[in-house]
């Protein structure tokens, strides 16, 4: 998924990013991770789901519960 | 135009205005509760919605005897820690418990809370789910203090706030549980705590798979909701029963606290745990408008800071940290009321004392008046200014609904009522004062 938004303002150390053509939604970003960028810029947002990073952070908390739990009381 | 690339792995939802949402989960999990039982329970399990014997957890060591309500002071505490949840509960006892610890930068505000009533260990702690405004004050809470078992709903999110939470627990060796309904905590004797959810078939989904206590003491109960949703009420609606004191599910957001679940709660007193000018606007019109159609006496943790229950199992007094959202020191509120099962009238509401500025925008010169309040509230006679109050603004007959804002605008800004159009706000900082028609200062909020 891209997305293209403006960077409406920032708000002291919040961006806020209007999601084009509409810019009816807004993003709330923090802005010391927006190095070179300026109010009224536009920018692409590609949203990817990194499902084996996701699926190998739940399966370690899982684990986790597990060890937890079977520590016993 | 410059154009950037930015690839955002993981949890886009987390930065979305939509505020708490549920990450997809991909695998199911084994539970063993079996594991944790340390004593069989010896009441009647009045809220068991399982068929499995109820066992007890135990917390705080010793189970012998049982004191009669009156014998003590039982406090819950919901401390003000902005947008999120923590709430304290000092058993008669003598007993604690930490349910949540707010989010990450809410942990000293936690760990000071605790040491200011005196707390240097934590009989037990909780987390109703792993959201990070729920678990994150936990880093700072478990570094400071030690705990003797930790609750928790058992819901593995891939959370780094969550997996260093289990983490700390696993080096500290807490003693970890993870209850399920029709199941009790025994924090101490004199009260009871059962567990309404999450269920022992968990449903995969966060939100439903909250942990959702219930406190009583003599005549006086509590329910926790945690960021319970209506389908989640709706699911435990046979183990819901009148309660005292409502901990409003998720913040106040629009999708919990249904009309159908506070018919059953029938909840005296509602207190929503919230951070002034959240991204999320929490609470909603629609949480707060359900609540004052049941006649709640409703407090909010933005408006009057730590709301504290104190009860003797009979009677209970409600204390907050300040009143209103004035800024100003002003002597502690209480209000007194015997618990009972029949239903009197709603108490007049503090009605005025709830009108807050909540946001102001210099660049944009906008400021925002809100009546958090269960009653509208009319601004005729009210008057704004800046600081130094070399501008005015004295409002003519604007009447705020219960939950209502009204903004006004100067300079370029726009608005419900314009002010003027010269600009007002000093961009490299100001304050908005809110007086009331009698001169009173109710509210400021520096820009």
């Amino acid at each position: 998924m891209i997305m293209k938004v403006t960077v409406d303002r920032f708000e002291g150390e919040t961006a806020v990013l209007k999601v084009r053509p509409g810019e009816k939604q807004q993003i709330l970003f923090p802005r010391e991770l927006l190095p070179g960028v300026d109010e009224g810029d536009i920018l692409d947002i590609t949203v990817e789901n990194e499902e084996q990073e996701t699926d190998a952070a739940r399966e370690r908390v899982s684990s986790l519960i597990e060890k937890l739990r079977s520590k016993g009381p | 135009m410059r154009r950037y690339l930015f690839i955002i792995l993981l949890f886009v939802c987390a930065i979305l205005i939509a505020g708490c949402t549920s990450p997809s989960t991909g695998s199911d999990r084994t539970l063993s509760p079996t594991l944790d039982v340390t004593a069989t329970s010896t009441g009647t399990a009045t809220s068991s919605t399982a068929s499995t014997p109820a066992p007890t957890y135990t917390a705080g060591g010793t189970t012998s005897g049982s004191s009669p309500a009156g014998a003590g002071t039982l406090r819950v505490s919901v401390l003000d820690v902005g947008q999120g949840d923590s709430i304290l509960i000092q058993s008669p006892g003598g007993k604690t418990m930490l349910v949540d610890a707010g989010d990450g930068d809410a942990g000293p505000t936690v760990v000071a809370a605790l040491r200011a009533r005196g707390i240097t260990s934590l009989d037990a702690a909780a987390a109703s789910h792993a959201h990070a405004d729920h678990i994150g004050g936990y880093a700072a809470v478990l570094s400071q203090f030690p705990v003797g078992r930790f609750y928790d709903s058992g819901y593995a999110t891939a959370s780094s706030t969550y997996e260093r939470l289990l983490t700390t627990i696993d080096e500290k060796n807490i003693r970890f549980s993870t209850p399920t309904a029709g199941q009790t905590i025994d924090l101490d004797p004199a009260v009871r705590i059962d567990v309404l959810s999450p269920d022992a078939t968990p449903s995969k989904e966060i939100h439903d798979d909250m942990l959702v206590l219930r406190l009583s003491y003599g005549k006086v109960s509590f329910l926790l909701a945690g960021d319970m949703a209506e389908d989640l009420e709706a699911r435990i609606a046979t183990s819901l029963r009148s309660t005292t004191v409502l901990k409003v599910g998720h913040h106040g957001s629009r999708t919990s606290t249904s009309t159908a679940f506070l018919n059953t709660v029938r909840a005296e007193v509602a207190i929503i745990s919230v951070g002034a000018g959240n991204s999320y606007g929490h609470p909603t019109a629609q949480a707060l408008s359900r609540l004052q159609a049941v006649g709640a006496k409703v407090y909010r943790t933005d408006q009057a800071g730590t709301v504290t229950v104190s009860t003797d199992g009979n009677t209970y007094t409600v204390t907050t940290e300040r009143t209103g959202s004035s800024t100003q020191a002003l002597p502690v509120a209480t209000t007194q009321r015997p618990a009972s099962s029949v239903r009197t009238t709603a108490p007049a509401s503090s009605g005025a004392g709830a009108v807050a500025i909540t946001a102001l925008d210099l660049k944009g010169e906008t400021v925002t008046v809100t009546n958090g309040g269960t009653s509208a509230v009319s601004l005729a006679g009210w008057r704004l200014t800046d600081e130094g109050a070399k501008h005015a603004y004295t409002f003519a007959g604007t009447t705020l609904p219960a939950g209502g804002s009204v903004t006004i605008a100067s300079g370029d800004g726009s608005g419900d009522i314009k002010w003027k159009n010269a600009n007002v706000w000093n961009n490299d900082g100001d304050t908005a004062y809110l007086y009331n028609a009698a001169g009173s200062l109710v509210s400021t909020r520096k820009g």
